[in-house]
Formats: C-alpha cells, sequence, structure tokens
C-alpha cells in the first residue's frame, strides 16, 4: 500500500525524519507511538502527500487517502454540509446525506463549522475523511478532541470501512492515547527522533505487540 | 477534462460563498480604492493644476491607486485556507495546485475588475474628468490587466501567505514584477483619455497579453509547490 526508502525530511537546521524505510501492506493497522517530536505527525503528512521529502522515495499503491488530524481541513464559514458537499465534488461524488447521519452531525448539517464546539468540528473532519471511501486511512492524534462517543464513532466508522473493502484498506493510527486504540493494532512502529527504533514487522501476534508496546511504556515512563 | 473543469467550477463557486459569507476581500478592495481615490481627489484639488494639467496625470493616478489598493488587499485572499487548512483539505481530496490557483484567478480577477470599474468612477468625478466616451475601451483595458494583476497576485499571495510579514511582504514583491501591467495599463489609459483612442501599432496591447501569459503559466506550475509544506 505505501513503500517510504530512506526517506529525510528537515524543517532547517532541524532533522525531523533520518532516512526512514517503512512499509505497511493492505489489511494493516499501524500504530505509530514515539515522543512528542519523533517525527509522527511530519511521517504522515508526508504519507499523505501535504509535505515534501528532502530525500528517499515514496511509493502509494492509492490515491485515495482519508487523513484525520487535529487540524480540520475545513472551511470555517461553510456550514457542515457546505463543507461536505464541496468535498464530495472535488472527489467526484454526489454528497451522501448517511454521512451526516453516521457522524451524529444532522442537527449541526447548517451551521457553520466556526461555530461547533471542538467536538462536533472534529467529527466534521472525520466525515470529510471518509467522504472518498479510502484506502489508506491516516489519523494523526485523532482522538485528542473526541469524547469517548465521538472516539467510538470514528473507530466504528474505521471498522465499517475495512470490512466494506474486506482487508483493502491499510490504517496508521498516531497516538498518544494508546490505551484507546492498541487493541485494534497489528503491528507497532516506535519512532524516535524521526527514525523508527522498533518495529512488531506486520500481522504481529498479540504478544508481540504487547511486548513492544511494554517496552515503550517502561522507556517513557 | 470535463471532470477536471467541474472541479474547478466547484472551488469557483466555494470561493464565492467564502466571499459572500466574510465580505472581505472585495469590501477591503473597494474601501481601499475609494478612498486613496478620495485622498488623490482631494490632493490634486488643493494643488494649482488647470484642468488640462489634471487630465494628463488622470491616468497616472489611477494606475497608481489601482496598482496600490490592489496589491495592499490581496495579503486577505487566502486567510480563509490559512485559519481551516483548506488548501491542505483539498490536496487531500485529490484537488490539483493548477486547479486552486485557476478558481482563485477567475474570482480575484472579477473582484479586481470591479474595483477598477468604481475606481475610474471615484477618481474622474473627485478630478472632474469625463471618461464616458472612451468608457468602453478603458473597460477593455481593466479587463486584460485586472486578469494580469490577479495571474501574478494569486501566486505571490499563496507564497507571502506562510509568512508572518505577509502584510509587507505581498506588496514589496508583486510591485515590481507588476510594473509590465502598469505601464502598459498607464500608457493605453493615456491614449484613451488623451487622444480618444489607441496608437495604431503601439506595443502596449501586446506587452499586456504576454505579461498575462507568462504570469498564468507561472501560476498554473508554481501553485502546487507553493502551498506544499
Amino acid at each position: 500500500m505505501i513503500e517510504l526508502k530512506n526517506v529525510s525530511k528537515a524543517f532547517g537546521p532541524l532533522s525531523v525524519l533520518r532516512k526512514l524505510s517503512l512499509s505497511v501492506q493492505s489489511g494493516e493497522v499501524v500504530l505509530l507511538v514515539g515522543a512528542n517530536g519523533a517525527g509522527k505527525s511530519t511521517l504522515l503528512k508526508t504519507i499523505a502527500g501535504l509535505s515534501k521529502v528532502d530525500s528517499g522515495s515514496i511509493t502509494r499503491g492509492t490515491k485515495k487517502i482519508g487523513f484525520v488530524s487535529h487540524h480540520l481541513f475545513l472551511y470555517g464559514r461553510l456550514t457542515v454540509q457546505e463543507n461536505l458537499t464541496l468535498f464530495s465534488s472535488v472527489s467526484g461524488r454526489a454528497f451522501d446525506s448517511s454521512l451526516l447521519s453516521a457522524f451524529n452531525l444532522e442537527g449541526v448539517a447548517r451551521q457553520a463549522v466556526a461555530t461547533l464546539s471542538k467536538g462536533n468540528q472534529a467529527r466534521v473532519g472525520i466525515a470529510r475523511a471518509f467522504i472518498d471511501k479510502p484506502e489508506l486511512i491516516l489519523l494523526d492524534e485523532p482522538t485528542s478532541n473526541l469524547d469517548e462517543k465521538a472516539t467510538a464513532l470514528l473507530l466504528a466508522a474505521i471498522a465499517r470501512r475495512m470490512t466494506e473493502s474486506q482487508g483493502g484498506v491499510a490504517v496508521v493510527f498516531a497516538t498518544h492515547d494508546i490505551h484507546r486504540v492498541a487493541h485494534l493494532a497489528t503491528r507497532i512502529v516506535v519512532l524516535d527522533r524521526g527514525a523508527v527504533v522498533d518495529d512488531t514487522g506486520p500481522f504481529a501476534s498479540r504478544e508481540k505487540i504487547d511486548k513492544v508496546l511494554g517496552s515503550y511504556r517502561e522507556v517513557n515512563r | 477534462m470535463i471532470r477536471w473543469c467541474s472541479v474547478v467550477v466547484s472551488l469557483v463557486s466555494k470561493e464565492w460563498q467564502l466571499e459572500w459569507r466574510g465580505r472581505e476581500l472585495l469590501t477591503l478592495l473597494l474601501c481601499n480604492a475609494t478612498l486613496m481615490a478620495v485622498l488623490v481627489g482631494a490632493g490634486v484639488s488643493s494643488a494649482v493644476l488647470n484642468a488640462e494639467q489634471t487630465t494628463k496625470i488622470f491616468p497616472m493616478l489611477l494606475w497608481v491607486v489601482f496598482l496600490l489598493s490592489s496589491a495592499t488587499s490581496a495579503t486577505r485572499f487566502n486567510e480563509q485556507e490559512l485559519e481551516g487548512r483548506g488548501f491542505e483539505g483539498l490536496l487531500l481530496a485529490g484537488v490539483t495546485g493548477s486547479q486552486m490557483y485557476l478558481s482563485k484567478f477567475v474570482v480575484l480577477s472579477v473582484f479586481l475588475l470591479v474595483s477598477f470599474l468604481v475606481l475610474v468612477g471615484v477618481l474622474s468625478i473627485a478630478l472632474d474628468q469625463n471618461v464616458s466616451p472612451v468608457f468602453s475601451a478603458v473597460f477593455g483595458v481593466g479587463i486584460a490587466t485586472s486578469t494580469a494583476l490577479s495571474a501574478l497576485l494569486v501566486l505571490l499571495a499563496a507564497i507571502a501567505s506562510t509568512s508572518k510579514l505577509k502584510g509587507v511582504l505581498l506588496p514589496v514583491i508583486a510591485l515590481p514584477l507588476l510594473f509590465p501591467v502598469f505601464l502598459c495599463g498607464l500608457e493605453m489609459t493615456s491614449q484613451l483619455v488623451l487622444n480618444g483612442a489607441l496608437e495604431e501599432g503601439a506595443p502596449w496591447p501586446y506587452l499586456l497579453l504576454c505579461a498575462n501569459a507568462i504570469y498564468l503559466v507561472a501560476g498554473i506550475n508554481l501553485f502546487d509547490p507553493a502551498i506544499r509544506e
């Protein structure tokens, strides 16, 4: 699905990704963990094509990428429905009103996004990411603005998309909120200062995942 | 191709919606142009200039005010994109930088043309000039210069938008690059106002067309790298 080879990226003198190589296959749910500044967000933006790399190569097996982040990637002055209609039309799709019900947004559909609560804004951001039935789902701290109910909606949307595609979807999660999503992971990748320092490998056993997460928690205690 | 164009149409519609909700850019353009025109009018009226001298400097004042008000107002053009990171949302949806650029180019061209027409009206009243005999030709010059200005300002606004000093940076980098457009607009308007028609064989219309083509090609190709991190 995606393959990164020796990817490096720096912001001025600060090296954020250092010769990072990573390959993710369809059906994998990768949990990307690391301390603040480890390069998780930059790595996801690089995979999504929002950030250019300084060196190395990225091969993407799909153009259908859903990206959920603490940034909304929406227009605050437009209503929820106008935003979803815009992003549907530029993706070549007709607006599907079931998106509103899937993320409990019917009641706020005609409100400007900027006037919504943070939680509702985050739901609109998630709905936007699922418009084009993504085959690669990238989540950058998606639960940071979400309550339990919204987190459950997000996880349900991911599960629904994986079922629909019959394993044709890859998911990469970057989060500090490990306990909420660890049960979904089929692989753990630990980043430190822009490099992969630990990796369970694809479709790892629960035992191996727990072991890597345990040692990560131990180091970051 | 139809799909590509339909995306541009959707983006143009989005730009109109955003402007309709905020009424930010057009208001700023019109206010800046009108205020500068009134100030210039008051200044010229207090100077000891006869009617003939005023007619001679009218085109120059028109173009100085139009360029300054356009370059200073365009700094607000990408505010909505930056607040919600709309550019990135569109890139994720598969929209290309060229499509975004063209949609913004169309909308800004229309806004600049409206601002130009208002400015011609206000300045001709303030300086007691009658442009109605050559209005259709001046309108044509306005269209050609508005598109050239828009082609360059959309690109430069995107480049400047990542800077903390974008309010200063945009006019500083735009004004020197807009000099050919200024010169063409000034020369053609002067000929129209003073002689009633464009001189035969004058190079200015061709130069303006070249500026349009160069700025458009540059914008279509450079907008995408300008908005990516």
